[in-house]
Order: structure tokens, then sequence, then C-alpha cells
């Protein structure tokens, strides 16, 4: 007995992502179960090598490891619950929870109860360390030194982004998305530092994505498709060829000129980014205040102290040494009472959020109003950040304008303060061009005062170039001795260049120096009273000269930048001439704009070539976007061709696919006719449909044509079992008489692409957009058919 | 490719018209029956009673212009009463066979659970062979030869279910269903005069017939399409959820009704949808599915047979040319 006589339309569902079918025949589940692991394998494998290009991120290799494991551990277990029939939500969960495990295991040592039970402490230790990670990603240089902080951060971030793989492409089925994230972590480190080598970890990334989709598409079909493997390698190829001819501009850039910050997003570290601020296209208002002084106000966020190694540091805060209480600071050092000076209050208001240092003048004697946690140093009057950025708001500065005479600067003597050796050090091995310079400028100069007024004559008024992009170009954009002594060289630079070249030579002479970083005055706002307006152009870094009996005193080495203080043109300038500071200060300026046309000139042809690379790269990932897309119309006008050669199961295909990547129809595998009533369903009436359908059925299981004699009149089938004596009538011969049923051949080209336009009207946009750019035939229903096909 | 001849293709049309004329709202019930006639095939109808399981095949008994008789099973029927008996004629001085009621075109067999398993077995042997043997005599059965039988699902005292091996004789098996509420008021309003019945005239010969059944064997059963056809029932013998899968005999069985099917619908070829269609129908009887797979699904052994056909025939790859 049957409940139903006929049998519903033979499907073939798509294989369960889960693979977690009850009561369905093995065969095909179990066919399945090995290639899944497969695939959960390599995509631990595509991450691992598309993060490998983080490489050149980082000094050592020891995080890859770490990440590996991460990788491995938290896809293991994503797949192990998967494969218990778990949710896609669980398995993820399982994943992470397997990353925090590793986690607390390998940076919570010390404080685990017994080795391994997480305490509190565990939880402020990992705290710290990431902490720790976003302070280094934030001021660190590439390649930056790999702290544990941020060898966590890159560990648990491959491990986060091989589980997302992983769930895409064994669990979602949607292969194809997992390039994404792939390609992105191969394009992070393009656009910190251009490294040459990266593109092989592109080219091997894409080897390695592109196996994923083959396995992925062998889950369903048991073997490879070589035609697609071919045309996808091939497309890999002249995508990475492509991406090839579109990089090299990029590689130009050396590789210290940025720092880690691009990689976790834009931050505000006014230091390292000096440079990139500076160059950049749109001038950001960072700040505006109101000031009571008469002169303009330079707002320094931080001095720099430690000229050793490559990245330069900003001073530590000693908190020994300095104070959380913003009402009082300490008196600066070494400013003798005869030194005089004005009270200066300052409104800012600063529109950066994430602040680590606070841009204040100096020297600083209290803060009013200001938002959150800060920390003051007694030695630069630098105020910090407790935490490690916050938004700074409105606050009001109290600070003194100091002017001391040029004769109080000459006569200044006496003995340095402690710890003041620091403010001479020069790294060892530094450059002899510095001390060599140094001492052929202040030939004449007899103290200290006189040497720095040199120093600074030096720097404005002969052959050097205020210039943004010459460093870069020529490769010495960045800190450290080689840069200064490059920069001695060529005579081009920017304030950074400018500012630590002077402190390194006042240093060379005995001068106790630092370098100050922050931001020149700004512009005055005509129509706002006394508002001035301070944006990225304004970044600055100014050299400040220790003078006993004054203190710290702002020198000006840059031309055409900021303001040279009065008292830093010397005595004769200062005695004959009182207006000379803004004389002198704006002679070196129009000198400036004339010469900087000729590197104005040249930064425009790179900028103009690096608009070109992010054009042509741009280009490239649109291109690769678009392979689906156009392998599906490829596909799709080779098979309507098949049409004209009398082949219609090609063109019923195609409709299917149509169907199935519109989301008409879900993607299983069916008889022709069962295709032609599931479309037919969608339609309407549709004779072609009917046409293309009996064609192909025709085509497909009807007797071969050559055979129109042995048909008529022959016993065709073997099988004799009927009763005795069934040859009662004549033998029919089923060609005799007229074709009844009346098929006509089958319909054109033509007649299926407007099916298929049909089809489309009825979908959605958001369905035929996705449909365009993610036929899901491409990956399933193929894979399914050819399967049937063995 | 050529199309069937004209002539046979009405010809079927018209004993599936005439055929519906009786059973309303049942074209699919028609079209088995007589997809089995002409596959030479014989139908099983399990249905409870008074849905129109012995009118159908009246009704198609009544079309083909052929002989017809009619068994009613019970318990004390004799086999001697189906096949015929040698009776000794005092005129002539010796045996004289009198043939039972198996001799028809078409034989319907009402309730052939009722009958003792001895009675079974006879009509099914004639069944299978096509022959009667009486007294180590042979008895040629006429052609075409097909028997309906009918068969009530619900338990009753004295009643002896066919066992597999024998249901197993039967090329396909069906119910008939309740009509619908549409086809039932028709019905309803129809049959106040009379039954439509006795207005069913054949509407072809036994001849027509045997050409149709010629036609069928002719049809063309391509190697693809042969393999889906071991496909489905290799997978019914090792699908877990079934004790027993299907015989070699229902894979000829299948093939034959599929060819048949074929016919009717108008090709020289069989496509994979005649398998599948006819799948259930030619196949689920044959089954015994374990007792976790009945307990699993909750219903009866013929529904859990025929929802594992289902799953075999939706697992089972399409071919394609």
């Amino acid at each position: 007995m049957t409940d139903r006589a006929v049998l519903p339309r033979p499907a073939v569902e798509a294989p369960d992502p889960a693979g977690s079918r009850s009561g369905a025949p093995s065969t095909s589940s179990s066919r399945q179960r090995q290639p899944t692991w497969a695939i959960s394998v390599l995509s631990v494998v595509a991450v691992l090598v598309a993060s490998g290009s983080l490489g050149t991120l980082v000094i050592g290799s020891g995080w890859w490891l770490t990440a590996a494991v991460y990788a491995a551990a938290a896809v293991g277990a994503a797949g192990l619950v998967r494969r218990l029939g778990r949710s896609w939500l669980l398995s993820l969960l399982s994943g992470l929870i397997v990353i925090a495990l590793l986690t607390v295991l390998f940076y919570g040592q010390g404080s685990l109860w017994l080795g391994f039970v997480p305490t509190l402490d565990t939880v402020d230790q990992i705290a710290a360390t990431i902490q720790q990670a976003f302070v280094q990603i934030y001021a660190d240089t590439i390649p930056a030194t790999l702290t544990p902080g941020l060898q966590l951060m890159m560990a648990a971030g491959v491990g986060v982004l091989a589980l997302l793989i992983e769930a895409l492409v064994v669990g979602a089925r949607l292969p194809l998305l997992s390039g994404i994230p792939l390609l992105l972590l191969t394009i992070v480190p393009y656009r910190v530092v251009a490294d040459d080598d990266g593109l092989r970890g592109v080219a091997l990334t894409a080897v390695v994505f592109l196996a994923l989709i083959l396995l992925d598409r062998r889950r369903d079909t048991g073997q490879f498709p070589a035609g697609f493997a071919a045309g996808s390698a091939a497309i890999a190829v002249i995508g990475a060829l492509f991406l090839q001819a579109a990089l090299p501009p990029f590689a130009e850039r050396p590789a210290s000129a940025s720092s880690l910050l691009p990689v976790f997003g834009q931050g505000g570290d006014p230091l390292v980014r000096l440079g990139a601020h500076l160059r950049q296209g749109a001038d950001v208002v960072t700040l505006t205040y109101e000031t009571t002084s008469d002169d303009p106000v330079y707002l320094r966020v931080v001095t720099i102290d430690d000229l050793s190694g490559q990245d330069w540091t900003p001073s530590d805060l000693d908190s020994s040494d300095g104070g959380v209480e913003l009402s009082e600071f300490a008196a600066p050092t070494g400013l003798d009472d005869a030194v005089s000076r004005t009270e200066v209050t300052t409104k800012v208001s600063d529109r950066f959020d994430r602040r680590q240092w606070l841009p204040v003048p100096y020297p600083a004697t209290s803060i009013d109003g200001l938002d959150g946690d800060w920390v003051w140093s007694a030695d630069s009057l630098s105020v910090e950040s407790a935490r490690s950025t916050q938004p700074a708001g409105e606050y009001t500065v109290n600070s003194l304008a100091i002017s001391p005479t040029p004769e109080q600067l000459q006569n200044a003597s006496g003995e340095l303060p402690p710890g003041f050796a620091r403010y001479l050090d020069l790294p060892e091995g530094s450059p002899q061009i510095i001390a060599d310079t140094a001492a052929q400028v202040t030939a004449d100069a007899t103290t200290d005062y006189e040497k720095a007024v040199a120093l600074q004559a030096y720097f404005r008024n002969t052959t050097f170039v205020y210039d943004e992009e010459a460093p870069v170009q020529a490769g010495y954009d960045g800190d450290g001795m080689a840069v200064v002594e490059a920069f001695l060289a060529a005579k081009r630079g920017y304030c950074i260049h400018f500012a630590s070249a002077m402190t390194a030579m006042a240093r060379s002479l005995g001068i106790p120096a630092r370098l100050a970083v922050g931001y020149q005055p700004g512009e005055r706002q005509i129509n706002a009273g006394d508002t001035f307006e301070v944006t990225s152009h304004d970044l600055h870094a100014w050299p400040e000269l220790y003078f006993p009996g004054v203190g710290w005193t702002r020198f000006e080495p840059t031309p055409s930048r900021g303001e040279a203080p009065e008292y830093s043109f010397g005595v004769q300038a200062a005695a004959t001439d009182p207006g000379a500071s803004t004389a002198t200060a704006a002679a070196p300026d129009t000198v400036e704009r004339e010469e900087a046309a000729g590197p104005t000139s040249s930064a425009a042809a790179t900028s103009a070539a690096n608009t070109l690379s992010v054009w042509l790269l741009s280009v490239a990932v649109l291109l690769l976007v678009l392979v689906p897309a156009g392998t599906r119309i490829a596909r799709r006008r080779l098979r309507l061709g098949r049409l004209a050669g009398g082949r219609a199961g090609p063109a019923l295909d195609e409709l299917a696919d149509t169907a199935v990547d519109l989301g008409v129809i879900p993607p299983q595998q069916l008889t022709p006719r069962a295709v032609g009533a599931t479309i037919g369903d969608v339609l309407g009436d549709a004779p072609a449909l009917d046409r293309l359908v009996s064609a192909v059925e025709r085509e497909r299981y009807a007797r071969p044509r050559p055979a129109p004699t042995q048909r008529a009149g022959q016993p065709v089938t073997s099988e004799g079992h009927g009763p005795a004596g069934t040859s009662a009538g004549a033998p029919v011969d089923a060609s005799s008489g007229e074709l009844d049923d009346a098929i006509d051949g089958p319909p054109s080209a033509r007649e299926v692409e407007v099916l298929i336009h049909r089809l489309r009207t009825r979908a959605t946009r958001l369905e035929r957009v996705r449909a365009f750019l993610t036929p899901r035939s491409l990956f399933r229903i193929r894979g399914i058919v050819a399967a049937a096909r063995r | 490719m050529t199309a069937i001849d004209k002539a046979l293709r009405s010809a079927a049309d018209r004993v599936l018209t005439s055929v519906q004329t009786v059973i309303d709202g049942k074209p699919e019930a028609a079209s088995i029956a007589l997809t089995v006639l002409v596959a030479e095939g014989h139908l099983l109808i399990e249905d409870v009673p008074g849905v129109g399981k012995t009118m159908l095949a009246k009704a198609l008994a009544r079309s083909i212009g052929g002989s017809i008789s009619r068994i009613q099973f019970t318990p004390d029927l004799l086999p001697s009463d189906v096949t015929g008996v040698s009776v000794f004629d005092q005129a002539a001085g010796q045996f004289e066979f009198k043939p039972g009621a198996v001799f028809a075109n078409l034989v319907i067999g009402d309730e052939i659970n009722r009958a003792s398993p001895k009675t079974q077995s006879a009509l099914l042997e004639c069944m299978e062979e096509g022959q009667v043997t009486v007294d180590g005599r042979t008895w040629q059965l006429p052609n075409p030869f097909m028997v309906v039988a009918t068969q009530n699902p619900i338990e009753m005292d004295g009643t002896y279910a066919l066992p597999e091996a024998q249901r197993d004789r039967f090329m396909a098996s069906m119910s008939m269903g309740y009509p619908d509420p549409r086809a039932e008021l028709a019905m309803l309003r129809s049959r106040e005069s009379q039954s439509p019945i006795a207005a069913v005239r054949p509407v072809i010969d036994t001849e027509e017939l045997a050409g149709l059944i010629a036609a069928a064997r002719a049809v063309y059963l391509s190697p693809t399409v042969e393999q889906y056809l071991l496909g489905i029932i290799t997978a019914t013998r090792a699908h877990p959820d079934l004790r027993l899968g299907a015989s070699p005999r229902a894979t000829l069985q299948f093939a034959r009704a599929a060819k048949a099917r074929a016919l009717l619908d108008g090709r020289e070829y069989v496509i994979p949808d005649d398998l599948s269609d006819l799948a259930i129908p030619v196949l689920a009887h044959r089954l015994l599915p374990s007792r976790q797979a009945i307990a699993r699904s909750g219903t009866t052994e013929a529904l859990t047979s025929a929802e594992v056909v289902r799953s075999v025939v939706a697992a089972t790859p399409v071919p394609r040319g």
C-alpha cells in the first residue's frame, strides 16, 4: 500500500553542511567525511600562509609558531564540535574558548593557581599584556620588537581568523568569501611597509586559497574539476602579475617610515606619524585654543631625550618625579627668578579623542578642567594619559612665557642638575658628520649660547631646504642617527630632521639638548577673536637646549616653520634691531617657498604615482571580485552556444544554474523534467522551456540515432519474462506513422536567453546582485551534477 | 526521434479516459493501472473498503474488451475454484477440464487476503507462469492476462495477509485514497441514476492491447537510465532501514513498468522520471522495513517502506546523457 501513487520529483539535496543527516543513505555522507577534515586543515594553512606576510612587521618569527598553535587548536575544536553535530554557533564558540584557554596558558604564567587554574591576577596580567601591545602598536615603528603582548595579539588574531575562515568554508560552504579576510591579511603589510617579499606571500596565499576552493568542490564531486582548476589558476597568475605591475610604487617606501599603527587603525601618535601627517593631503583640525599670550603658543606634546637606537621613544614618565595633581606643577628646571616671564592662560579645545600625551605649552604651571586621569612629569613637564589613550576635551593651561635676554643666556653658567648626563648622550657610533659639522659651524662661537645661535642660523640661513617628501624618496625618513647623517648630507628634510640634527649637534658640543614634539602655533582665526586653529599640518618638532639659570629654551632650526624666539638670534641681532626676529624669520620663509617649488613638483609626481598604484590595486581587487561573475558569463555563452550545435543539455543546465544563482530554486540535483517543472512553476507558461526539456531528454535518454533499421520489429529487450505467447500482437514499428507528439526542435539560444531574463525578473534586486557576484551554482550544483555523472 | 504510433497513443488515451469516467479524481490510479496492464504485470490495490478498488479493476477490465472474471476470495474458496478442475465425462468416458475463474484476460481478485494461503498460492502461481497445470496437463491462460487483486489492510479475523514473497509477484501496488471533496461531490450527483460502470464499453480490443504491450517492450532503456535503475535497486538492498531489499524480479518489473509508462507518455525511451515516478508503486510493497525504522516513523510498515523508497530515489544521482 502506498499513500501516494506518484512519487514527488526526485531531488538530491545539497549535502548537509553539518553532515548530520539521519535516515538518509550513508553512502554519500561517508564520501564527504574525509575532505571536510582536509578542508579544515587547509583553512588553517591558508591563514598561516597569509599571516606570514605580517612577518615583515615584527622582528623575529616566534609569533608565527604560536599563531599556528592557536589556529590549529581553535579550528580543531570547532571542527570537532561540528562533527558532533552541534550548531555552528556552538562550534564557533568552542573555538573561541580554546583561544581564550591558550591565552591563559601561554600568557597567564605565574598567576595561575596550581599552574593551570586562572585567577583574577591572570586576568589582570593578560589585560596588562594586551594594553602593553596597544601602546606598542601606537608608538612602535616597523619592524616592531616582538613583545609578549604583540605576540598574543597576532597569534590570537590569526586564531580567530582561521576559525572564521574554516567556518566560512566548511560550515557555511562559502569558500569564496574566505578570500576576503585572506586578501586583507596579505594586503595589510603593503599599506604599512612596501615589502617585495609580500608579493610572494600573496601568490602563495592565492595558491592555498585555490586549493581550498578545489577541495571544497571535491567534497561535492569526489574529484577535482580539472578544467575549472586550470581556469582559476590562469586567472590567479594573471591577477598576481597585475598586482606586481600595480605595486612597485609602494616598494619605494623604506621600511622604517611607518609604524604598526595602520595595521590596527589610524592612530594619533604625533611622533612617528609626524611626517605622514605633514604629507597627507587633508588638513585636519586637531585642536583650537585661545590664549592670553601676546605671541602664539607652541603646544608641546612629548620630549625625547634618548637618541639611541632605531626608534626614538618619548621620555619615560617617572611617577616619583611628577604627580597626578594638575593644579600645581613642579617649577621648571633651572629657571631663575631673574629671567623675565609672563603668566599665560591658554584654553585648549581638543578635537582628537585618543590622546596619549597632552598638548601643553612649556613650562606649564597648572591645568584646569581636564577630563580623565593624567600624570605630569617634573622633568619635562609633559602630561601623559594614565590610561593608554583618552580624550582630553577642553582644558585650561596656565603656563609661563619666558623671555630671557640674550645676555642672560650668554652668561649662563653653573652646574647641571643631577641626571642631566642623559641630555648629553649621543649613541655609540654616531656618525662623525654630526660632530664635525657642529664643530665647523660653531668654530667662531665661544659660549654655549653662541654655539646654539650659530647652529640655528646654520640650518635657517644656509642651503637647507624644507621638504617633506625628499627624505621619503631618498630613504632616510624616520628616526635614528643614520637619518641625521643622511639629512646633513642631503640638506633636505622637514622639522623632525632639523630638530633632531640640531639636538644631536648641540649634544656633541656639550650643550644639554632634547627633542620636543608638538604643534606649532597654528593659525589665528580672523573672525574668532583670539582663537587659534591647529591642524595636522601644524605638527612640529623642535630642539630644546638647556642653559643653567634659564632652563630649557626652545630653538627653531626649521626654516619656514614655526617662529624662532627673539633670543635665538644672538646678542648682536637682538641688540641692533629689536624687530629682527620677525624680519629674519620672514626672510627664510620666502626663500624656502621659492625653493620648495622643486620638491613640490616631485612630490606631486610621487603622489600621482601613489594614486595610480592605488587605482591599479583597486582595479585588480575589482577584477578578482568579478572573477566568479566572469566565469559564470563565459560559461553561459559557452553553454548557450552549444544549442547551435544541437546540444540542448548545457542550455538546460544553464537555466537551472541561473535559477539556483537567483535563489529561485534550491541547489539540488534534478531530472531534466523536474528542472523544467520547478522553473516552470516560477515562470508560468513557457513553451520554450518545455521544448528544451524534451530536447534534453531525447538527447540524453533516447536511442542513439544511427539505429533506424534495427529498431523495427526486433525484440529489443531481453526480458522474455511475461506469460507465454505474448507475441499475439504484430510487432510494432515505432518509427512508422506520423510524428504525432509534434516535438519541435530545441529552442534557440535567443529563446533560452529570454527564459533566463524572465527568471531574473522573478528575483529581487538583491538576489540578482548576489547571483552576479557570487553565483552559487559555480560551487554547488555543478559539483553534484558532476558527481552524478560518474 | 520517432514518435509512437498515433493509433497506439490514442488507444491508450481511450482506455485512460474510459477508466477515469468511473474513478473520479484519481488520474494517477488509473494511469498506474494502465501502466501495469501494458507492462504485462499484475496489480495489487490495497485500501480501506469502499474507495473504488473493485470499481477501478472493473472499469479497466471492461474498457479493454477482453474476458473478465471476478473472484471474491473467501476463507472457504478452494484452489480448484480458481484454477479449474478435471471432471470425468461419463458420455465421453474421459476427464474433461472445467476452466476455473482464472481463465480470463482480466481477473479481479477481491479481498485476496481473505482466502486461505493454499488458494492464494494457486492464484499466484497462475500469475507468475501464465498457465494452469491440473492433473499433469498444462493449460495456457489467455493473452493478455492480468490480475488485479484488492486487499483490505485493516486487520481482521480470518485474513491471511500476503507474505512478502507473494507480494513480490505483483508488479505494482497502490492505494486509492479518498477522493477529494469536489470529486466526491461530483460522484454523489452523477451516480444517483445509475452506476457509471454500467456505461463503460470496451474502447480497445485485445489485439490493440497486444500491440501496446509489444510497443512497450520495444521502448528504449538507455544505459545511463539502466544505471539509474540499478542504483535505486541496489540502494534498497544496502539501506539500513530495510530488512529486505528489492529482488531481481523487482528490477525486471521496474524496467518493464518504466517502459510502459514511457510509452503511455508518448515516448519511445525511458527517462529517469519514469523510474522515479514509479518507484513507490513498484518497489515499496516488496520491501520490509526494519522494526526500528517503523517505530521511528511511527506509521505503518507500508508507509515506512514508501518513505524509504522516497529517500532512496532522492539520494540516487540522476544520470546525464
